[in-house]
């Protein structure tokens, strides 16, 4: 049995004031377990960066808790927190903004040091930088440029050498390689790999690109509209999903074997004002009078594999399903 | 610093600016005469005789009087300037980047400080503690805060949900660490901007209140108690109200030129 790192039990952010909320994460449970990939996918919007935001301690919860090693971080201080903060790191989507423009390579990478290593002296500290700009594949001539002067690709392993510097346990990736050129991309997946293998780091890894998370992720959890809808091994996700929601995701990027493209019709209901009962519903082509007014609960099926929906067995692979049918007209 | 040369403004700035740094430098060394030397047979003597700018009515050397003014108001601009900048970008930091209650409390203090004229909220101040150079510059300083306040907590406000900042935090940075190594020096040329116009206020309000006789005493020099004393002799002398009108103008323009332009480098950017 691998051991959980992270574990989230019913946990729930909610945005906003006395007017408007917005249940951005509902009621989400699940583990991360030791060295592995956890992929999280979802359309824009259904809670991704919340829920790592609440990981790496950015926001808290508002209600549910969430575990690291064993300790619960929901209700920590930050003062409290400061003691986990080396151990859990993130990386950012946008190179471009999670560096500071008016600081030097070199300075940046020596901060987390200063930061959590007080008693480092100045040429081990400055080793350190060296050492880790290679790890990424840059080298020291790189201490002295402004981040304005690298590449989106270089930025973003500048960035993976700030996270990695203080040798976490747990990074969140959200969104690594969005903003980058797809020749860039495949470098700082492979490096992101090679440094877990190296490392032994667990990672969350954020994306809407479902090639980029089959690729990456050891096991898949689906979000939508804040709520786990299917989760399990990347070979179940991407091949026999069995929820509606997950099928039709996988199926636009499935063409090429074959299989058809399931097009949801409308549009992502507001968060602000989420459907009754299963918060699909609205576009689910499976919807029954059941799936209106009661929620499906995050069910096992098999074991390690999760899925919220009524009639998770109503459409086996192969079998051709008259509501598939009609969506697609 | 390069690329405000594109700006007109600042470029014009830059030059009306050397030149009285210029002067200034100068004055710091050497003046042609004793600022308060009196010389009863040469009063109000014209320029480019003995004296290059001509002598007041005390016979005391124009020029030399000028330059000490300059001093003066290079002076209290810098004091002013840093006392109100410091004061302004602690509170506008801490504002701007915790936002909430604090934030609306200051901010309201702040609009009720600006709806007031400035020169009458310096003149009450002097009127209470006294005037004299220590008190012009204090009074001066309490009215520039509020600008430099208003222009940190914007630039706050913009850079506090960066993703640097998040990043910084996941870091272990505190949020001094945040405030003023990593947001301040991201807004440092609008703060430079702010001080540069600060800095014409400053010397516009300084010889403002001189001129009224609630700045700096005679028989020390000033711009505007060169100002007030020329004026009764505006027909007899009229080059003597011109002078100091002069040195005012360059250094006030020069300073507000240099804020515009690099206001609108920052804006364009
Ligand atoms: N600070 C905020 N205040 C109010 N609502 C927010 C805030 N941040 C996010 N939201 C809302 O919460 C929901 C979830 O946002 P989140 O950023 O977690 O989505 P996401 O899955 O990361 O999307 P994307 O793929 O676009 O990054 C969205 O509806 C968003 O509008
Ligand atoms: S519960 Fe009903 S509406 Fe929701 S996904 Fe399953 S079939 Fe569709
Ligand atoms: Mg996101």
């Amino acid at each position: 049995m691998p051991e959980r790192l992270i574990t989230l039990e019913n946990v729930t952010k909610i945005y906003g004031g006395r007017k408007r909320t917005v249940k951005a994460v509902d009621h989400v449970t699940f583990d991360i377990y030791r060295g592995e990939t956890l992929g999280l996918v979802g359309e824009s919007g259904c809670g991704k960066s919340t829920t790592g935001n609440m990981l790496v301690h950015l926001l808290n919860a508002d209600s549910g808790t969430i575990r690291f090693d064993g300790q619960e971080i929901t209700a920590m201080s930050e003062r409290e927190f400061k003691k986990l903060r080396s151990d859990i790191q993130m990386i950012f989507q946008d190179p471009y903004a999670s560096l500071n423009p008016q600081k030097k390579i070199g300075w940046l990478l020596e901060e987390p040091l200063l930061i959590h290593h007080k008693e480092m002296s100045k040429e081990d500290r400055s080793r350190k930088v060296d050492e880790i700009l290679r790890v990424v594949g840059l080298d020291e001539s790189y201490r002295d440029r402004y981040p304005r002067q690298l590449s989106g690709g270089q930025r973003q392993r500048v960035c993976i050498a700030l996270a990695l510097i203080v040798n976490p346990a747990f990074v969140v990736a959200d969104e690594p390689v969005s903003a980058l050129d797809v020749s860039v991309q495949a470098q700082i997946l492979n490096l992101m790999k090679k440094l877990q293998r190296d490392y032994h780091l667990t990672y969350l890894f954020i994306s809407h690109d479902l090639g980029v998370v089959s690729y990456m992720a050891d096991r898949i959890a689906v979000m939508y509209l804040g709520n786990i809808v299917e989760m399990g091994t990347e070979e179940q996700i991407s091949r026999h999903a069995r929820h509606p929601y997950t099928q039709a995701l996988f199926s636009a990027s499935a063409d090429e074997e074959g299989r058809e493209r399931i097009i949801l019709d409308g549009d992502v209901p507001s968060p602000s004002n989420p459907p009754s009962g299963c918060p699909f519903h609205t576009r689910c082509f499976r919807c029954r009078e059941k799936c209106l007014d009661q929620k499906p609960e995050l069910c096992e099926m098999e074991p390690g594999w999760k899925i919220a929906c009524h009639y998770p067995h109503e459409w086996e692979e192969g079998e051709d399903s008259p509501q598939r049918k009609a969506v697609e007209v | 610093m390069k690329k405000y040369f594109s700006s007109m403004s600042f470029c014009v700035g830059f030059v009306l600016v050397s030149f009285m740094l210029f002067v200034l430098v100068v004055s710091l060394f050497w003046l042609p005469y004793d600022t308060t030397a009196m010389d009863m047979s040469h009063k109000l003597s014209g320029p480019f005789g003995g004296h290059l700018l001509g002598t007041d009515q005390f016979g005391r050397d124009i020029l030399s009087r000028l330059m000490k003014g300059v001093q003066v108001s290079f002076l209290i601009g810098l004091l002013v300037v840093a006392f109100g900048s410091i004061m302004g970008i602690l509170i506008g930091s801490f504002a701007g980047y915790f936002g909430g209650k604090v934030d609306e409390v200051i901010m309201k203090l702040i609009d009720t400080q600006m709806a007031f004229p400035g020169v009458l909220l310096a003149m009450m101040l002097i009127a209470v503690f006294g005037n004299g150079l220590f008190n012009t510059v204090l009074a001066l300083a309490i009215m520039s805060v509020p600008r430099f306040a208003r222009i940190t907590r914007s630039g706050y406000m913009k850079y506090r949900e960066a993703d640097f900042v998040k990043a910084e935090r996941i870091r272990g940075a505190g949020s001094l660490r945040i405030m003023f190594v990593h947001i301040l020096p991201n807004i440092k040329s609008e703060i430079v901007a702010t001080a540069s116009l600060a800095f014409a206020g400053a010397v516009m309000s300084e010889a403002g209140l001189s001129y009224l006789g609630m700045g700096v005493q005679p028989p020390d020099p000033s711009l505007g108690i060169m100002l007030s004393e020329a004026q009764d002799y505006i027909l007899r002398a009229g080059w003597y109200v011109l002078i100091p009108c002069a040195a005012i103008t360059i250094l006030v323009m020069g300073f507000n030129l240099v804020g515009d332009g690099i206001q609108e480098i920052n804006e364009r950017r």
